[in-house]
Formats: structure tokens, C-alpha cells, sequence
């Protein structure tokens, strides 16, 4: 649905349309000879869609693709701002490699970018390349878990994890009547000494969560929890679940 | 702030950092930097030293380097600013061809001109437009129009950091017209006493200029002045357009006024509910949740289209761009169900 709104947009400029439209097919008739930058050996140039003729392309100077986020049939990957934009509100994207397209963007509050203090990302694809399960690092732990179904080239679902698990996690937390994190979280996730991955795919059918959340990774005492539980990837919805409070006592806020 | 102009600011260190992301995007040793709209040159950055290089598309091997330009720098971390060669500086800079093709504005804060009536050899030949410098005649105008000593600009604090610095915001349609914004400190530096940031007597943030290119001045159009005044330091609400936000650049003789992101997302929405309700009315119970479920999938699909409209403008004002992003793709999605309920049943 992308490729319509590209086109479409140039409407929006009419005095430049026609300059812009021969501009913009000329660009893309030499675009396969005109770049000389060779792929790294750790990640691959990335040409974005929608280029102003005659500006840089933000996907290919300011972003990077990973290697190690490439899907296993190598047609899609992850992209993230480098740290030339970091400064920037860019976004993460899921993008289709051959040809070249962006799939969606990565529904976040706090998207990856290259050098982020106490960042950093992993990127769990299914043995069939159609499910990308995306966690991203946090301080303490992960800080967000994201869902992408593939099909065809084409994005079929999203599911923001985090969220989700968030949710299930939430009543313990409001029962424990803990102090938040903070003004935006109620809890952060907090990695455990064994590192076992919190989330990890089984096939592209399931989701199997087993996560661990504080409202305060600096104390003992505040509340902890840990949720166990099945998402099944296909109905979108959790299956099995199981919260267990590890500690917490009340206390008014 | 989107920081994608040269900051004559940046430290040793952050050019190393940054040289490193440059040069990790490519093993061969160059990276591309712009393609001309006509596809004729692109624009290199050889990773080993900062020099920009001019690469025509049918003979690559008559490239030539874009002279060197001296530039207010800080090469050295010291408390006071020098001049240095552009081609010596390690951050990748990001260059803009005008659509004509004639003037090339690289971040750096240069302003490059080819040459008038080239002969066929001339025909890549590229100059600085502005003998004294593209930075230097732009703040000139700047603390003109402000009236503001020029000494008083970008003083560097007590550990050698300083702001002062031109951001590219568009090409007007006719090329007539770069839109660039300055941003820097004004007055002498006030270090805090107990750590905390450097205070200053007031500063500039992304205030707006034109160069006429076929005048070969700065100017203002009331566009502009207006935008200029609605400016300020005021935190605002995450992700909203930030004030006084300008997108594109005037052609000249067709000069008008900024219309409001805001206004216009608010307009495209309004009528996007109106078909949509319209559309889904008639139709039966499977039909109404094939549809509703057809709109879930683009409003993903609009904040997409949104952050990748707002990356590809390149503008300082990100917000604003992003919030123009998600106003084109209501707009369009209104013309589709438009035609969709216009279509014969």
C-alpha cells in the first residue's frame, strides 16, 4: 500500500510535479549503476523509497541494516537510525531487501538506533522467514518485545508483545500497590542472571514468554514478578498464562 | 532538532565517531552521498579523508574533488574557533543539488555554484558561490536583521563547545530559493557554577532565511518573518509540530503563507470520517468488518508513509514533517474511498 501513497504525493507539489515525477524515474533508472558503496561486512546499504530528487537518500546515508537481522530466505531485515541521526526522532523499520522496500515501522516508544546508551536489539525470525520476533534492550532488561508476520512480501499482523505482557503482568502489580517506575512505566522488565531469552518463537506458531518484571531494579524489597505464558501467534491471543509474585509489600503512593 | 547539517561545533571526538559511522557503511572506500535529479553525477565521500567528489555517471573515471572551503571550526577543542578546510573534517556531510542543478548546498555550511555557460569539459565544474563564505554572509545577514553583533555568535564556553550552525531546510521548485536555518548562541557564555549546562544571553534556534540565488542575497519573505516570530524555547507536547515550522521553500514570485500541518491533518481527518462513515453504511455486516478491518491495516500504513515522509524531507523540523507525512496519506486514502463510493455499485 506504500508504493500508491509515493506516487500520490507528488500531487502535493504541483508547481514541481512533472520536475519532480522526470526526476525521480531518471534517479531510479540510474540508481542501480549509480551506487558505488559496497555492502560492510557487518551490514548491507539500504535504498529508501520517496528521495527528493537531488537530496540524499535518509535510508542509505543515516540508516543501517544488520547482517544478523537479515530473515533466513535473506529477504527481509531490520533497519535502525546510525548514529549520525541518533539525535534524530528516526524510527525502526522491517524492510524488504530485493527489491528494496519498507514494510512497516516498528511500533515503539523507544526505537533502536546505533550507539543507544544501554541499547541494543536481537532479532528471532522463524524457520520459514514469516514471523520476526524483535526484542529490544533496555537498562535492566528488555525494554519492548515486537511481532511481525510476513506473507507474500507482504506484512499481515503486528503485535506490540511488550504491551501484552505488560498487561498480563498489571493486576499483580496494582494488587502489590507498589510505587511505579516512573511517571510513563508501572515496571520495567529486568533481566535475570541465567539470560535465558524472556520471549523466543517456537516455529511460527507460538510465543513462549517467560518474563520478569520489577517496579524497582535497584531494590530488593519492591515488587517483582514473573509471567509464564503462550501466545499464539495465528489468533492473536495468549493461551496459557501464569503470574507469580517473587516479592513486593504494600505501600502507599 | 534534526541535526543533519555540519555542526562547526563538533569536537574531535565526535568527528572520529562520526567518520566511523560514515565509513562502516562501506568497504570500498567511498559512500554516496547525493545523486544529481537528472541521474548525470552523484556526489562521493571518500571515507580516508573529507573531501566531496563529483562523479559523472557516463565516464565515473573524470571525477573531481569540490574545492575546499575554509570554515569556522574547533578542530582542537580550544575555547576559541578557527578556521579549518573542509575536505580535513571527518563528519559525513549531507549535500543537496538544486533541481535545476546549478547549486549544490553541502551541510558544511557551503554554498557551491557551477559555472555560468559551461563548455562541455566545464560541464561538472563547481565553484564556492560566496567568496567570503556561504556561513559567514548568512549569520552577517542574521545579526542584521536581528541586531545583533556578529562577535556575539557561537562563543565557545569554557570547555571549547560551541553552537553555531546552518541547517538546509528545502530547495524552492524554481531553484531561485535555498530555505536554510541558523541555529547558535548569542552573547558571551555564563558557565554555571555548580556543573549543569552553559547559560548565554539568548540564542537562535532554526531561524529562517532564504538565498536568492538569482540575486545572490539573503532575503525574508513574510512567510518567513512570521514563522521567525512564532519561535521559541517553550517545551512542547511529545511528537507535535514544533512552532513556526517551515517545509518548503517559496518560488519566487509565487510567495504565500505556511499552511498549519495541523490545520491540514485536521482538515484531510474531518473528511476522512465523513467517506468512511459513508462508505460503511450501506454495506452489510461481513462488508462492514472487511472494511474496518481494511482501515486498521492503513492507519498502520499512514505512520509509516508518515516517518519515512519525515526522514526523506531532511528537515529541521521533524514534527512537523512527520505530522505533513500523515496529512498527504489521509488525503490520498480520502481519494481512493472517494473513488470507491463514486464507483459504480
Amino acid at each position: 500500500m506504500l508504493e500508491p501513497f509515493l506516487l500520490g504525493s507528488l500531487s502535493y507539489y504541483p508547481t514541481a510535479k512533472l520536475c519532480l515525477l522526470a526526476g525521480a524515474l531518471l534517479l531510479a533508472a540510474v540508481v542501480g549503476t549509480a551506487n558505488c558503496a559496497e555492502d560492510s561486512e557487518d551490514t548491507i546499504i539500504f535504498h529508501g523509497p520517496a528521495v527528493h530528487p537531488g537530496y540524499p537518500d535518509a535510508f542509505s546515508t543515516d540508516y543501517i541494516l544488520p547482517k544478523d537481522t537479515v530473515s533466513p530466505d535473506g529477504k527481509y531485515g531490520l533497519i535502525f537510525p546510525d548514529r549520525e541521526l541518533s539525535d534524530n526522532p528516526g524510527r525502526d523499520f522491517i524492510v524488504a531487501l530485493d527489491p528494496p522496500r519498507i514494510l512497516t515501522l516498528l511500533e515503539t516508544d523507544e526505537p533502536e538506533f546505533e550507539g543507544m546508551s544501554h541499547g541494543g536489539y536481537s532479532l528471532e525470525w522463524s524457520g520459514d522467514s514469516s514471523v520476526a520476533l524483535v526484542t529490544l534492550a533496555g537498562k535492566w532488561g528488555p525494554r519492548d518485545f515486537l511481532l511481525i508476520e510476513l506473507q507474500n512480501g507482504k506484512v499481515t499482523g503486528t503485535t506490540q508483545l511488550g504491551a501484552k505482557i505488560r498487561q498480563l503482568l498489571e493486576p499483580d502489580y496494582q494488587n502489590a500497590k507498589a510505587a511505579p517506575y516512573n511517571d510513563y512505566y508501572h515496571f520495567i522488565f529486568e533481566n535475570q542472571e541465567s539470560e535465558t531469552p524472556f520471549c523466543t518463537l517456537e516455529k511460527s506458531a507460538l510465543v513462549r514468554i517467560d518474563a520478569f518484571a520489577t517496579s524497582d531494579p535497584k531494590s530488593s524489597g519492591e515488587w517483582r514478578a514473573r509471567v509464564r505464558a503462550v501466545w499464539d501467534i495465528r489468533n492473536a491471543k495468549v493461551t496459557r498464562q501464569q503470574v507469580t509474585r517473587l516479592s513486593g509489600r504494600k505501600r502507599s503512593r | 532538532m534534526r541535526g543533519k547539517s555540519f555542526c562547526t561545533a563538533t569536537l574531535v571526538t565526535a568527528a572520529l565517531v562520526m567518520a566511523y559511522g560514515a565509513a562502516a557503511k562501506t568497504k570500498s572506500g567511498t559512500s554516496v552521498l547525493v545523486t544529481a535529479p537528472s541521474g548525470d553525477f552523484r556526489l562521493e565521500l571518500a571515507s580516508d579523508s573529507g573531501a566531496i567528489w563529483l562523479v559523472p555517471t557516463k565516464n565515473p573515471s573524470a571525477r573531481a574533488a569540490l574545492p575546499p572551503v575554509e570554515i569556522e571550526g574547533n578542530e582542537s577543542a580550544s575555547n576559541r574557533t578557527e578556521k579549518v578546510s573542509s575536505d580535513t573534517l571527518g563528519s559525513s556531510p549531507r549535500c543537496f543539488i538544486s533541481l535545476d542543478e546549478r547549486w549544490i548546498f553541502v551541510s558544511r555550511g557551503i554554498l557551491y555554484r557551477r559555472l555560468d555557460n559551461p563548455t562541455s569539459s566545464e560541464r561538472f565544474n563547481y565553484q564556492p558561490a560566496i567568496a567570503d563564505g556561504f556561513d559567514e554572509v548568512a549569520w552577517r545577514f542574521f545579526c542584521r536583521e536581528r541586531n545583533v553583533s556578529e562577535d556575539a555568535i557561537g562563543i565557545p564556553n569554557q570547555y571549547g563547545t560551541w553552537e553555531k550552525t546552518i541547517q538546509f531546510c528545502a530547495w524552492s521548485p524554481d531553484s531561485a530559493r535555498l530555505l536554510v536555518a541558523l541555529s547558535g548562541t548569542i552573547g558571551k557564555p555564563k558557565g554555571p557554577a555548580e556543573g549543569g549546562p552553559t547559560q548565554y544571553e539568548s540564542s537562535a534556534s532554526a531561524w529562517m532565511c532564504y538565498f536568492n540565488t538569482r540575486t545572490g542575497a539573503f532575503e525574508q519573505t513574510d512567510r518567513l518573518r512570521k514563522a521567525n516570530s512564532e519561535q521559541g524555547n517553550s517545551i512542547l507536547p511529545e511528537l507535535a509540530a514544533e512552532p513556526g515550522a517551515v517545509l518548503s521553500a517559496e518560488a519566487v514570485g509565487q510567495e504565500s503563507v505556511e499552511i498549519s500541518v495541523n490545520d491540514r491533518l485536521n482538515k484531510a481527518d474531518a473528511e476522512l470520517n465523513d467517506v468512511y462513515r459513508r462508505l460503511l453504511k450501506p454495506l452489510s455486516p461481513a462488508r462492514k468488518i472487511q472494511l474496518q478491518n481494511e482501515q486498521r491495516a492503513w492507519l498502520k500504513d499512514r505512520d509509516t508513509f508518515a516517518a519515512i515522509h519525515a526522514n526523506q524531507s531532511w528537515s529541521p523540523f521533524p514534527n512537523a514533517s512527520r505530522i505533513e507525512g500523515l496529512a498527504i496519506a489521509t488525503e490520498i486514502r480520502v481519494a481512493e474511498l472517494g473513488k470507491r463510493m463514486a464507483a459504480p455499485k
